[in-house]
């Protein structure tokens, strides 16, 4: 009973602090339909600057607070509300899932650029002041951190119900142009509406610091509670918001409490959070995707096989001469790019065609490296097994978020790949508790792969093999199904088209891709561990492919190779350190004037240097008049109202 | 009887598309004028011209003698033009009251706002506390017409309001509009259903591929409309 009562008060502060965290990404949504996934990202950062402040600079607590909660965080929130998500609201779903993403990656590396990793012990606020309430210590930080909860729950329900400023929030997120007419002024009410979210971020973050201590990670994942939350409100409900918020910590604090330390619960614990969302995602009835909207996106010409078929042989004789010519730390490192250009293949697919979004494509790489690493390993039918298992569970979870769209689905996946961090990769029969596995490299008809360089050759070979296969589809009945599913589901729907096995099998297929990748990647490295799957390390990769063209199978190559250099250049020269994820954060911001990404670019730029020279050559217009050439379409959803 | 509302040679359009090529139009002040013409003639551009929410090309639109192109629509609003957009210009995800406090940007109180509101269209105190979105189109178009009543409007300008709502609620709310004129606001309605507005206008004007075509008397300009409409005038 006593330890009950301890359990219980725990769980209401953090509940309490999930709730403030909560409440801002309500108000955000509310007013300008972006879901921040980088909303923990900001309460993390602003914590480090508390820190900074207060332990660093020496400033009181409460004037740091002040500083930090009052006057920084509002300011970064409309700066950034300014800068690169105003409008965003209209775009397609999964670009400004994208967009929020990359804001969450360059405050990461904004936070390790800045604070570089170690121990930074934070105390409580008041430490040693409270009272016993029976036999449980309730802290004034306790205290304050659930009046703080309290506080922001009302206070946001007054602001949003009985305020004029409060309604105009709300009716921006509708028509900002009829606000202005009636005399408003839209973009300082986003402006606002962001900052108040940006502050809560930063209140909940510091409020929360001493429960999870600093950390980069921790403290940015929190918010996967908040979002659970916010979720069970259904981004809209503040007093579902805050109950949610309660239960979750109550929830959490019992399972740390009651359930066992040993056996197969362990991994469980931290893993709650995750698992509500996914409960909360799945059993909620999510909000219906708004009907009777088109949501064209530009895509890049699909080449035909005749096209693609000269590229792919360029590109595996380049990987061949790549291999003669490397050393082999540097042919390793290519073929890890080839190899993660395999990846974004699944994400060409799954994005680029299919419009939704995976916050989790490395666990099924990490599936098949696990599959590779323990089923027939070393042989080609451990290749084959890891597509086929990886999209398996690609289909299981899809099956469960066939309900979901854009966003929720986006969120599923990603607390999907926390559950799978968390619980499966450390389980036994995968990597094993913080364990590695050893993969054998492929002996394929009795030729053996034994060397980074023969690698590199066969990464360059199934990338141009899965290359072609996607354009394949592309350009098949199952491609024009993908795509008109992304533009309208509900002109699908009339025509009597199965969205439902279109969107398993899409994402099925998406996740085969990446367990066939992961299984490569498992024999170049020879040894593989949870941790090069971690969900957070899909995030750069989702990042750098959309930033170098999730529509083309071009831009995964770009991606691919990208994603291996960076870390390099970052160990070549530590003091750019996180600056490099900020800097890819900002250029896929930027990017989202080019949906097609640095390929597209490249394409355009191809196009027009091919055209001058035809018309150079022949003195008239280029002759090629082949339909592949048709340039990017014209947003239908972009059109003026 | 002055200009309040005066454009001349206005230009304007969408990026590289222009809608309107060169418009000259002079609305009287404290008057009811109709602004009639084809599908994509360039009405709603017209409208949305003067209200800041397109930009003129080139061209002039004074407002009360005041140069005002390219003046933002919340400052055009603030200065007293009430613009009433096609469609139903309320919030549908807010409710009645919600969206009459909204309406207190023109400066007046919200229990002001309500009791004009109420008074004007006592239907919708039945539905205060429903979601805007959740009225009848006619329902709709009643809160959308209180900005105009309670605003104070110098010049108000309609667009649709005809649009979807059956004859007997189109007649009730132009009656509402032409008493506004009456008490000097300078109303310029948008239609593409002639014969209710022109009944109730003091004068008419047509808008035929992006130029006024004619403009003058309603009852004459009705007389010729069909004429005007399959471009006899062009």
């Amino acid at each position: 009973m006593d330890s009950f009562l301890t359990y219980t008060v725990l769980g209401l502060v953090s509940g309490a602090g999930y709730a403030v965290a909560a409440g801002g990404l309500v108000v955000t949504y509310a007013t300008s339909r972006i879901f921040n996934i980088g909303h923990g990202a900001v309460g993390m950062v602003m914590a480090f600057l508390f820190w900074e402040l207060s332990a660093g600079r020496g400033l009181p607590a409460w004037a740091a607070v002040a500083l930090v909660v009052l006057v920084v965080a509002p300011l970064c929130g409309a700066l950034a509300e300014r800068t690169v998500l105003r409008d965003l609201g209209e775009a397609p779903s999964d670009v400004a899932l994208v967009v929020t993403v990359a804001l969450m990656v360059a405050l990461l590396g904004l936070a390790q650029t800045l604070w570089p990793p170690k121990p930074r012990p934070v105390s409580p606020f008041f430490e040693g002041h409270g009272f016993h309430l029976g036999s449980a210590f309730v802290g004034a930080h306790d205290l304050l951190t659930v009046a703080a909860g309290l506080l922001v729950a009302a206070g946001l329900s007054v602001l949003l119900r009985f305020t004029r400023t409060g309604a105009a929030m709300r009716a921006t997120v509708h028509d900002p142009g009829l606000l202005a007419l009636f005399g408003g002024r839209p973009a300082w009410t986003t402006s606002l509406s962001w900052a108040i979210g940006a502050s809560l971020a930063a209140l909940s973050g510091i409020l929360l610091t001493p429960v999870v201590q600093l950390d980069y990670y921790g403290l940015t994942l929190l918010v996967i509670s908040a979002y659970s939350a916010a979720m069970l409100g259904r981004l809209t409900s503040l007093p579902m918001t805050y109950l949610g918020a309660l239960a979750l910590g109550l929830l959490q604090s019992y399972t740390v409490g009651y359930l066992p330390t040993s056996g197969a619960f362990t991994g469980l614990r931290p893993a709650i959070p995750a698992l509500f969302l996914f409960a909360v995602l799945v059993f909620l009835r999510s909000p219906q995707a708004r009907l009777g909207r088109l949501r064209g996106a530009a895509g890049v010409a699909v080449a035909s096989s005749r096209r693609a078929a000269p590229w792919a042989a360029v590109f595996v004789v380049a990987a061949a001469v790549a291999a003669a010519a490397l050393p082999a730390e540097q042919a390793l490192v290519v073929a890890l790019g080839v190899v993660y250009g395999i990846v974004m293949l699944s994400m060409v697919l799954l994005n680029g065609y299919g419009g939704q979004v995976s916050l989790a494509q490395l666990t099924f790489a990490g599936v098949g490296a696990v599959v590779a690493a323990r089923w027939a390993s070393g042989s080609v039918l451990s290749l084959v097994a890891a597509a086929v298992v990886a999209a398996a569970v690609g289909a299981l979870v899809a099956l469960p978020a066939l309900r979901l769209h854009g966003l929720y689905l986006a969120l599923a996946t990603l607390a999907f790949g926390q559950l799978m961090d968390k619980v499966v990769f450390q389980a036994d029969f995968a990597f094993g508790y913080n364990g590695a596995l050893d993969v054998r490299r492929l002996t394929v008809l009795g030729v053996r792969f034994g060397t980074e360089k023969a690698y590199l050759v066969l990464s360059a070979v199934v990338f141009a093999l899965v290359g072609a296969g996607l354009l394949a589809l592309r350009r098949g009945p199952y491609g024009r199904l993908v795509l008109a599913l992304r533009d309208s589901e509900t002109a699908c729907a009339t025509l009597g088209l199965n969205a439902r096995l279109a969107r398993v099998v899409l994402f099925a297929a998406s996740a085969g891709i990446a367990g066939l990748a992961g299984a490569l990647m498992g024999g170049l490295r020879q040894s593989v561990s949870a941790s090069d799957f971690m969900v957070f390390n899909s995030l750069p990769l989702l990042l750098l492919a959309v930033a170098c063209g999730v529509t083309s199978v071009t831009g995964a190559a770009l991606g691919g190779a990208a994603l291996a250099w960076l870390p390099k250049l970052q160990a070549q020269f530590p003091a750019a350190g996180g600056l490099l994820f900020l800097v890819v954060g900002v250029a896929a911001v930027a990017l989202r004037s080019e949906p097609n990404g640095i390929a597209g670019w490249v394409f355009r730029f191809g196009r027009e240097t091919v055209a001058a020279r035809w018309t150079r050559l022949s003195g008239g217009p280029s002759p090629d008049a082949e339909p592949v050439d048709v340039g990017p379409v014209e947003a239908v959803g972009h059109a003026p109202r | 009887m002055s200009a309040v509302l005066e454009l001349t040679g206005v230009r304007a359009g969408y990026g590289r598309i222009e809608v309107l090529h060169g418009v000259d139009l002079d609305v009287p002040e404290g008057s009811l004028t109709a602004l009639l013409g084809p599908n994509g003639a360039g009405k709603s551009t017209l409208l949305k011209t003067v209200a800041g929410l397109v930009r003129a090309t080139s061209g002039h639109v004074h407002l009360s003698g005041v140069h005002v192109n390219g003046a933002a629509p919340g400052a055009l609003a603030r200065a007293g033009l009430v613009t009433v957009p096609e469609g139903r210009a309320v919030f549908p995800n807010l409710t009645v009251e919600e969206n009459l406090r909204l309406m207190t940007y023109g400066g007046r109180r919200e229990a002001a706002v309500r009791e004009t509101a109420f008074g004007r269209f006592p239907r919708l105190a039945e539905r205060r506390r429903s979601l805007a979105g959740s009225l009848s189109g006619g329902e709709q178009q009643m809160l959308a017409l209180t900005r105009a009543l309670v605003a104070d409007p110098v010049v108000l300008l309609v667009d649709e309001l005809s649009m979807g709502l059956a004859p007997m609620v189109v007649a009730e709310l132009y009656d509402v509009l032409a008493g506004l004129a009456d008490d000097g606001v300078t109303v310029l309605a948008v239609e593409q259903f002639a014969a209710t507005v022109l009944a109730v206008a003091d004068h008419a004007a047509v808008l035929v591929h992006g130029r006024i075509a004619a403009a003058g008397p309603p009852r004459r300009i009705g007389a010729d409309l069909a004429e005007l409409y399959l471009g006899g005038a062009a």
